[in-house]
């Protein structure tokens, strides 16, 4: 009971101060090793790697689903990405270059959920599209020429024609 | 000339003090994870790379933490070095190797000799600040900037994201751009990771009944390579 009333000081790469219960810091598998390594402390942890927003953003996601159950690395059994929750959608209603952010943040602080989950929001977001319309959601630029392009259209036709 | 942090305190402290050791290590260990990015980046990694570099990151925030809190040292430098002899061990890059040999150094240096930190005590190659000096020159110290679109490059997101897509979309990803073609039709083991989990969890059991298979060019056997390494 006494750990989940621990405060933990969490300093974004701008230098804001973010506190936050323990419990909640702990969804982040990096934190939550790096408590356990340097013990009781009062010092704020710096994340050079994350933006004031992004860990607001992040810490919103960890308070929501504090109670949840811890996921694994390896638990990937069912890997289907139309099992969103609403709130989890709502979340995710955000600029790509902030759903990019989430994915890095939750990659270097260790979240899986939020990794998951932020990775199958661009999942479907790639999901049933043509090449063309994958480079005008991600803003790529095809760097075919249009003799390569018809050389891997070539290489790959035989799976159009099933 | 760029003055690191280490570099502040070996002049003012000594090459040896808490402090100059302290930020020696943080210097090491981003350096560290640098290069093992940089790696990552251009496809020449196995699956622990990823695990490595998560530890690296808490080594990183540890050490940074005991810029205030000095007296703890001793227990989180140990742990560093424990780490390290992993990073070792599972690396075949002379660099890193080079790095992690220096920063050992250092540690045991300071933890076998606490009560020196004079200027005049041996000085340890500060080879980690050589390097990273050589490793600006060459990439321009860009590798860690990454813009949004750079972001599913990186293997280990672009597997994440992979993972939930139909044999179908990978192709089309295949078509989108170069990248996306040579990482999808390479024989690398993370080409084979994403060809295999998209196969398996589409339940794709086989291509037999393929009538075009005269046709098939040396890529497309590769890709068919992907598909059935696991069957």
């Amino acid at each position: 009971m006494a750990t989940e009333l621990k405060k933990v000081k969490l300093t974004s790469s701008e230098g804001t101060e973010f506190i936050i219960d323990r419990k909640v810091a702990e969804k982040s598998v990096l934190l939550k090793n790096m408590l356990e390594d340097v013990g009781e402390s009062d010092m704020a942890i710096p994340l050079p790697n994350v933006t004031g927003p992004i860990l607001n953003k992040v810490i919103d996601y960890c308070t929501h689903h504090r109670d949840d159950p811890f996921v694994s690395q390896e638990d990937d059994s069912k890997k289907v990405s139309d099992d969103i929750d609403d709130w989890d959608a709502e979340f995710c209603k955000v600029d790509q270059g902030t759903l990019f952010e989430l994915i890095l943040s939750a990659n270097y602080l260790d979240i899986k959920p939020l990794l998951d989950l932020t990775c199958k929001t661009v999942a479907n977001m790639i999901k049933g599209k043509t090449p063309d319309e994958i480079r005008k959601t991600f803003n790529i630029t095809n760097d075919f020429t249009p003799e390569e392009e018809e050389h891997v259209r070539k290489e790959n036709e035989w799976c159009e024609e099933r | 000339m760029r003055e690191y942090p280490y570099d502040k305190y070996a002049r003012k402290e000594g090459p040896n003090s808490p402090r100059a050791v302290i930020e020696y290590l943080i210097g090491s260990i981003k350096y560290l994870q640098r290069r093992i990015r940089a790696n990552i980046k251009e496809f020449k990694v196995q699956k622990y790379d990823f695990e490595l570099l998560r530890q690296l990151s808490t080594s990183v925030i540890s050490v940074e933490t005991l810029r205030n809190n000095i007296e703890n040292k001793d227990n989180v430098l140990s742990e560093i070095t424990k780490l390290m002899n992993e990073v070792s061990l599972k690396s075949i890059d002379p660099k890193i190797k080079t790095c992690i040999l220096n920063a050992q150094n250092k540690i045991d240096y300071h933890l076998n000799n606490p009560g020196t930190s004079s200027s005049t005590q041996e000085e340890l190659g500060p080879s980690f600040l050589t390097q990273e000096e050589e490793w600006v020159e060459e990439t321009g110290g860009q590798v860690e900037v990454e813009t949004w679109k750079d972001v599913i490059k990186i293997p280990e997101i672009l597997m994440e994201i992979t993972s939930y897509l139909h044999p179908k979309d990978l192709f089309a990803l295949m078509h989108v751009n170069k990248f996306f073609y040579y990482v999808l039709k390479s024989d690398s083991s993370i080409a084979q990771d994403i060809w295999r989990s998209s196969r398996q969890l589409y339940q794709i059991q086989t291509f037999s009944h393929t009538s075009n298979e005269s046709r098939i060019t040396k890529t497309t056997t590769v890709i068919l390579r992907h598909y059935r390494i696991s069957n």
